[in-house]
């Protein structure tokens, strides 16, 4: 069991994440959603063990993971929002990097890096330096590596980004067969259509705080709305859409 | 041996390598390690060969020397040996100053995976003191034999070859290290002080302040030789670092430190140093790289709405048409807020003040002439050559690869302003400084006419080669992808040299001749004005296609397919 016992995280007066509470078992994915600044990727950092929380903590099966943070590491993938990679390497070298820094033994790591390329369609350009790739050929280097070492604990922060439409139908799958071999998952996503389909879990933040959280059906079906679209914007109205996309217009075609 | 099966040692070898990499894209100044050990190692060699004349045995026979005391006569040599190990190991630190530190880019990709920040530290130290040791050692080895070589050619005997071969290799891969653990404290020191919102543009001047101290230390070696062989050598000597080197060599060679007094100094020094640039290097990591994700949520930096005073003025009079205010202003900032551009734009003025200050005190100390003397009058001018002259070279040099879309995007490719924007980017990094605080200094020593002329003549001078260098330009400052002038860096570095004597020494010789009877600038302005005619007259005939605006300048093929038979 991944958990999260009231989280609380500041940046001097800035209040980022209040009093956030959530657990994950195995085989089921939560899903992470709030407006920008929410405090979602803060979360994320706590819950990889990037950042330490001010209060609260996150054990991983009863153990603190701060206890023993390398250990903690070696179970997780995690997948980044922004793939900052290295641009001088090719993928499979940066592959490789990850895959040694995680002590993968030789043959096998290989192997799987050509088995992985090839699943995602990279592997024609995997002598091409990093920096020649798109943004989403970038992410599904980003996913390969979360997944290369077969990790217990899975984190995706926005892995849709920049995806053509087939490799993210694939993703939507992979996330629901990950789930399916017992993997813990955490999803934190601004794609309220794709959350609401996967994620077994719902966990909805506003300004640091939780403002609904259960299984996700159940949230909906509290709330009364069709979809998390909807409860979404019941949640956390801060801005009429249509409104600020009529103001928007009016700017754009001012003289 | 790095095993690089072992994640440690993956991460020493990661860190070794991306030192030499850039962290962006688009980075036209790289070059590898094995490129650059190749290019650092040549110098020093062909300088230890061509003092076999010196040392030769029959050279000093034919020249009626046979009391040539042969190791104080390598005293200058030496010396340069050291100055140039230290100039050389600080010009990579200084070149590769924001890759010595573990990045976000290193946190982005290392933090999440099971090496602890404290490995990922040592792995970080441990390839940074790999490649100090690799380019001490590489950037004097061929210099360690050549040179006790050729003094002690002299003596036939292996033990005066190796005891010179151990003091001579001592001194400089030493004076090597001094250099590197110095620069890396103070870059250490610099981060550490420097309140954090202000870490970025303090580093930069610390980087230029730093360049610069190289240069002077480069001019050492040419200035310090005739006071090192003095019966009795000046008593400021002892505080040139460089000078505690030479003792050093001289004490293991068995004589006397005739500077300092003790051989020591430069090993106490250098291992201080060592250490203190370690624990800076430690505090550093901690307030850099352990911090990242903290400094990552509170990133929101102040800036202001309004346009300044001066750019409203520059927008209402010298700037005519849209274009020309967006790629000036665009220009101005990239200069100044890029750092690769804004250290080589820094270093090369640094450089330029010191040849023009070198004319100004020529001037001062050996004066010839009563009055007005030329070689004060080409400082302005030099100082003015170096900025036109880097400034055009700087042009060519493209920022991020990837922000140029924008222009690719908007601007109509035949509406080719850039010679005009180029020329008052560099003629506005001139008037400033020649106004403001040339004008005064000329107005008090030579008076209010002869200040004028000299004022003018010297912006007309300057805007006028600005024209010159940028005839049939077609790039919107640093946006164009590579620079087919790379490959020609060699005859631009001669041409420059051979221009500077142009522009400043001989041009401030006819100045003079001028300023005896100003009429004479009569006789000067219609041939500005031919050559300004001269350039509007080439850019004009150019065919259409040389005059659109271009975002890639590759050379053409040296051989090209006809493919006849299709």
């Amino acid at each position: 069991m991944l958990e999260a016992r009231g989280l609380k995280k500041n940046f001097g007066t800035l209040l980022a994440v209040n009093d956030v509470s959530f657990s994950i078992g195995p085989g089921e994915i939560l899903g992470y959603v709030g407006p920008n600044g929410a405090g979602k990727s803060t979360t994320v950092k706590m819950i990889c063990g990037l950042l330490e929380p001010v209060t609260g903590e996150v054990l991983f099966n009863g153990v603190r993971i701060h206890d023993d943070l390398v250990a903690y590491k070696r179970q997780v993938g995690y997948v980044p929002e922004e793939p900052n990679l290295y641009p001088y390497l090719s993928a499979r070298e940066y592959l490789d990097l990850v895959g040694t820094l995680r002590d993968i033994p030789r043959k096998q790591r290989l192997a799987k890096i050509d088995n992985l390329l090839r699943l995602f369609s990279l592997y024609s350009q995997r002598h091409a330096a990093l920096s020649s790739y798109s943004k989403g050929m970038r992410q599904k280097v980003l996913l390969i590596s979360g997944l290369l070492h077969n990790p217990r604990v899975i984190i995706f922060d926005e892995p849709l980004s920049g995806l053509d439409v087939t490799s993210a139908f694939v993703f939507r799958r992979l996330v629901g067969s990950l789930a399916r071999q017992g993997k813990f998952i955490f999803y934190c996503s601004h794609v309220l259509e794709v959350v609401e389909k996967l994620c077994t879990h719902l966990l909805i933040l506003k300004a640091g705080k939780m403002v609904a959280h259960g299984l996700t059906r159940e949230v909906l079906q509290q709330l009364n709305q069709p979809t998390l679209e909807d409860t979404f914007a019941q949640l956390v109205p801060e801005v009429d859409a249509a409104v600020v996309a009529d103001q928007i217009v009016e700017v754009v075609c001012s003289t | 041996m790095l095993d690089l099966e072992r994640p440690f040692h993956r991460l020493i070898h990661h860190f070794v390598f991306r030192i030499f990499h850039g962290a962006g894209e688009g980075d036209e100044l790289q070059f590898s390690i094995p490129a650059l050990i190749g290019i650092i190692s040549v110098p020093a060699a062909f300088f230890s060969i061509s003092l076999f004349g010196k040392y030769s045995t029959l050279m000093l026979y034919l020249m009626r020397r046979p009391q040539f005391d042969v190791y104080r006569a390598s005293i200058p040599d030496e010396h340069f040996f050291i100055v140039f190990s230290m100039t050389v190991t600080g010009a990579i630190v200084i070149a590769k100053w924001d890759r010595l530190f573990p990045d976000r880019q290193d946190y982005d990709n290392l933090a999440a995976l099971p090496v602890s920040t404290r490995q990922i530290f040592q792995a970080a130290l441990a390839g940074l003191l790999f490649l100090a040791g690799l380019f001490a050692v590489d950037l004097n080895l061929a210099a360690c034999f050549i040179f006790p070589l050729a003094v002690t050619a002299v003596f036939n005997t292996f033990e005066a070859y190796r005891t010179l071969f151990v003091a001579h290799a001592a001194a400089v891969i030493l004076a090597s290290f001094f250099a590197c653990f110095g620069l890396l404290s103070v870059m250490g020191a610099t981060v550490l002080l420097a309140p954090r919102r202000y870490v970025r543009i303090v580093s930069l001047a610390v980087r230029i302040s730093c360049a610069l101290a190289l240069v002077a230390v480069l001019a050492s070696a040419f200035s310090l030789p005739r006071l090192l062989l003095s019966a009795e050598p000046p008593k400021y000597l002892a505080y040139i670092p460089s000078v505690w080197f030479l003792d050093l060599q001289q004490v293991l060679l068995g004589r006397s430190a005739a500077y300092t007094g003790s051989g020591m100094l430069a090993v106490e020094i250098t291992a201080g140093l060592f250490v203190l640039s370690l624990v800076l290097y430690a505090l550093t990591y901690h307030r850099l790289f352990t911090r990242i994700p903290e400094t990552n949520a509170v990133n929101a930096a102040s800036g202001r709405d309004a346009h300044s005073l001066l750019r409203r003025f520059l927008d209402c009079t010298i700037l005519r048409t849209p274009f020309q205010r967006a790629a000036y202003h665009f220009s101005c900032k990239t200069l100044f807020r890029s750092e690769q551009h804004c250290l080589l734009f820094g270093a090369a003025t640094g450089i330029g003040f010191f040849v023009a200050a070198q004319y100004g005190s020529d001037a001062l100390t050996n004066s010839s002439r009563v009055g007005l003397d030329h070689r004060l009058l080409a400082v302005p001018l030099v100082l003015s050559y170096f900025i036109i002259c880097t400034l055009r070279v700087l042009f060519d040099l493209p920022t991020e690869s990837k922000a140029n879309w924008l222009f690719r995007s908007i601007v109509d490719r035949r509406q080719n302003e850039t010679r005009v924007v180029g020329t008052k980017v560099i003629v506005m990094m001139i008037a400033p400084w020649l106004i403001v605080i040339g004008l005064p200094l000329h107005v008090l020593a030579w008076g209010w006419s002869v200040a004028f002329l000299h004022t003018g003549y010297v912006l007309l001078c300057s805007t006028t080669l600005a024209s010159l260098l940028l005839t049939g330009y077609r790039k919107i400052p640093f946006t164009c992808l590579h620079t087919a002038s790379k490959d020609h860096v060699l005859i631009m570095f001669i041409v420059f040299w051979i221009g500077l004597w142009f522009f400043g020494p001989l041009n401030s010789m006819f100045e003079w001749w001028f300023i005896q009877e100003p009429f004479r600038f009569l006789y000067v302005l219609p041939l500005f004005a031919a050559l300004f005619y001269g350039v509007r007259t080439v850019e004009r005939d150019l065919h259409e296609m040389d005059r659109t605006l271009i975002y890639e300048d590759r050379p053409s093929a040296n051989i090209q397919l006809l493919n006849l038979t299709k």
